[in-house]
């Protein structure tokens, strides 16, 4: 009776910070980031990053979470609304408020002018607690297609910072 | 029939600016949704009546897109902040011109809003569906 007592106070005490957190893991986080950009929900993708975000992207840093919200995360968006993610597989780990999840997608899709994609796009992500949720704090994204990595930075060159223009 | 010239004269324009937007020959991918970017260079005040407020603004991108907001055409569409004290909260574009809008908030205050604040306004209404 003790014993069940006191397994019953564990399973407690760990679905209530689960709870806590709104119930989601780093690798949910990271899955509900997908989500949101394939479903263009804006608020919802910049509301799992951390307000010191830094993306590297193909190549590409984003130092600030402005620059990649306001120039880059657009460009995801479109890629994400026109190519298909498969999950391949999946790593977490790290500790305590610091995670990591490292995931490869098989992506497919076309692109504008109909040219098939198909290739492997590698993700590192890194999450940091912020109060009750993880948040994003690091992304790193590169594919195994050199030829489309070009594509993709030529494209996202073209985006000056805006206190150039 | 100078009326008919102004009317095909803005038809041409139309076409024009709508075709520079969605098929540059740099974008591997349509834009999901016609967007701008833009940067707040003056806040105005609160109408008074419940969250409508206005504000001054410079587009900011994206490269595809026209260089200037389109008067009056962003009725409706989405706007949402980047970076600021409303970061990732979402307003309604009631009215712009070039460089002014007129927004209505939805669940968050634009209270805290400040001047070169990044925003993205998007015309979701415009999105087809997932295939």
């Amino acid at each position: 009776m003790k014993w069940s007592c006191t397994v019953a106070a564990f399973l407690l005490l760990v679905s209530s910070s689960l709870l806590a957190q709104g119930g989601r893991t780093p690798s949910d986080v990271v899955d509900a980031f997908h989500k949101a950009l394939r479903n263009l929900d804006t608020a919802g993708a910049l509301s799992l990053l951390d307000r010191g975000l830094v993306v590297y992207e193909f190549g590409i840093v984003d130092p600030t979470v402005e620059s990649y919200g306001l120039r880059h995360m657009p460009h995801d968006m479109d890629l994400a609304r026109a190519t298909s993610w498969k999950l391949e597989t999946r790593r977490t780990g790290g500790e305590g408020n610091d995670r990591w999840v490292l995931s490869t997608y098989r992506v497919t899709g076309k692109t504008v002018d109909s040219r098939p994609i198909d290739h492997t796009t590698l993700e590192t992500v890194i999450l940091r607690r912020s109060g009750a949720n993880f948040r994003i704090v690091h992304v790193h994204w590169s594919t195994s297609d050199t030829s489309f990595q070009a594509e993709i930075q030529r494209q996202r060159l073209s985006e000056e910072p805006p206190a150039t223009r | 029939m100078k009326r008919g010239r102004a009317i095909a004269a803005a038809s041409m324009i139309m076409l024009a600016s709508s075709t520079l937007y969605a098929t540059h020959s740099d974008i591997a991918f349509s834009p999901a949704v016609p967007r701008y970017g833009g940067q707040v260079t003056e806040i105005g005040a609160s109408d008074g009546k419940g969250g409508v407020h206005r504000f001054r603004a410079r587009q900011v991108g994206p490269y595809y897109a026209p260089a200037r907001f389109p008067p009056g055409e962003l009725r409706g569409w989405r706007l949402t902040f980047v970076g600021g004290k409303r970061f990732a909260k979402t307003f309604e574009v009631m009215s712009n011109t070039d460089y002014e809008f007129v927004v209505k908030a939805l669940n968050d205050p634009f209270d805290g809003v400040a001047v070169n604040d990044m925003f993205l306004v998007e015309d979701i209404n415009a999105a087809e569906p997932i295939k």
